[in-house]
């Protein structure tokens, strides 16, 4: 459904205050898929991309590839290869996959990778490169078969990606935020306020030797070493309040 | 540490204002090439380094390492004047609890992630706003940059769509002054606060705020 978008600006910058408010990882998807299929994208991915060997699962934010086709990335190894990936690395301005792909030029395994592409039809793309302090960070990277690829939509979706970036990373480490158990953040919170590891067990009405167990793997999961570290580390990270 | 400078304190950094006009010719003109700034002298003045601008400096020694500038949207700014169609979705956002963001720079030396130059002048720009109380800053910027306001957990709003500008995308946004932006910016490159010296007068007072723009 690509076509004319009335007012592409004002719409996108609606989106962008919808999504500010959204916080569960589904409904950004959600969202998010169903405004850049309006735009004729029925795929997008929001990720990092690694190192020529490395692993791309890890790395991914958002996942709305067709089904089948990440799972074909991945056991392919296509990330290694893969011209768009490696043209997202060179720039800050977001591209059309044609204006970078050229095929007469391309290795045989890239032809591979494109044609593959093409079967879940995602013939055309848009991507938009996520940079910060340290250089390349991510890319938000759609697909079609006949996307709206004109100047105002491109602008429109360049500024909906940079948004959808933030709120994805913001989402997932939101999810992955309390790395601790609610016991083990117990346990740490006690200790916080100096009470000894009998002290906290009679607290918490559990064991001394719990409580220890409870210590080691809190500092083991923080990469901490002693009491006053281990602590220090989980309240940095927002896992215990002092 | 970051130093405020206005019409009121100006003459006690003479040197240092000059020097950060030369900074910011090679900056703007010799390093970026935005050579409509160029200017014989080699120091970079425009229209908008009046009697009304604010300067924010990070000094070290003495020496002017980066810096800010701030300009009342009341009075004619960047955005205003220059590139009004940046903000032709949202409107122009004025009124005496909004300030421009301009030329904010940091000499070649002092980049990079292991320095803290660059988040030092955000956040003695968040201090100073905050003490202020102004509720917003408004910015015309290079869209690629918008990410890492982002990652600060800065409330960013687009006030139009990106612009291809000689073939740079920028945008004009207003940026919400909050305590927990300016919290999370020296946070980022765990920067000791207050950031400021103000010799302009006497005890601040950061108090906490709203904001209720756009």
């Amino acid at each position: 459904m690509s076509g004319q978008h009335f007012d592409a600006g004002r719409d996108a910058l609606d989106f962008i205050d919808v999504l500010t408010r959204l916080n569960d990882p589904q409904t950004i998807i959600t969202s998010l898929r169903d405004k850049l299929a309006s735009f004729g994208f029925h795929a997008f991915l929001i990720t990092g991309l690694p190192e020529t060997g490395d692993r791309i699962a890890p790395l991914v934010l958002l996942n709305g590839w067709p089904d089948g086709w990440f799972e074909l990335y991945v056991r392919q190894n296509y990330a290694d290869d893969d011209p768009i990936a490696a043209h997202c690395k060179t720039t800050i301005n977001p591209f059309v996959w044609d204006e970078v792909y050229r095929q007469e030029v391309a290795s045989a395994r890239q032809q591979e990778i494109m044609r593959r592409a093409s079967d879940f039809k995602m013939i055309h793309g848009f991507c938009v490169p996520i940079h910060n302090e340290d250089g390349f960070k991510a890319v938000v990277t759609m697909a079609g078969d006949k996307p709206d690829l004109s100047r105002p939509s491109r602008s429109a979706i360049h500024l909906m990606s940079l948004y959808a970036h933030a709120k994805a990373e913001a989402a997932m480490h939101g999810t992955q935020g309390h790395c601790l158990t609610v016991r083990e953040r117990e346990v740490l919170t006690w200790m916080a306020v100096g009470k000894s590891t009998e002290g906290v067990a009679e607290v918490l009405n559990i064991r001394a030797g719990t409580v220890e167990a409870h210590y080691q793997n809190a500092a083991r999961k923080l990469g901490a070493r002693g009491r006053t570290r281990t602590v220090v580390e989980a309240h940095l990270r927002g896992e215990i309040q002092l | 540490m970051i130093h405020i400078i206005d019409a009121s304190n100006r003459r006690l950094y003479a040197e240092q204002i000059e020097e950060h006009f030369r900074i910011r010719h090679r900056i703007y003109v010799e390093e970026r090439r935005w050579m409509e700034l160029e200017r014989p002298d080699g120091r970079e003045v425009d229209q908008f380094d009046t009697d009304d601008a604010v300067y924010l400096l990070a000094l070290k020694d003495g020496k002017v390492i980066g810096g800010s500038r701030l300009v009342p949207t009341l009075c004619p700014h960047l955005m205003s004047e220059v590139f009004p169609y940046l903000a032709n979705i949202r409107g122009l956002q004025r009124g005496p609890d909004i300030v421009e963001w301009t030329r904010i720079f940091v000499v070649p030396e002092y980049r990079g992630r292991e320095s803290a130059v660059l988040h030092t002048v955000l956040a003695g720009m968040l201090e100073y706003c905050l003490e202020q109380n102004f509720s917003a800053i408004t910015v015309v910027m290079e869209t690629w940059w918008m990410p890492r306001f982002l990652e600060l957990g800065w409330e960013v709003k687009p006030l139009g769509l990106p612009t291809m500008i000689d073939g740079m995308s920028c945008i004009g946004t207003m940026i919400s002054v909050t305590e927990e932006a300016w919290r999370n910016t020296l946070a980022f490159k765990r920067i000791a606060a207050p950031t400021l010296v103000d010799r302009r007068h006497g005890p601040r007072i950061i108090k906490e705020r709203r904001t209720n723009h756009v």
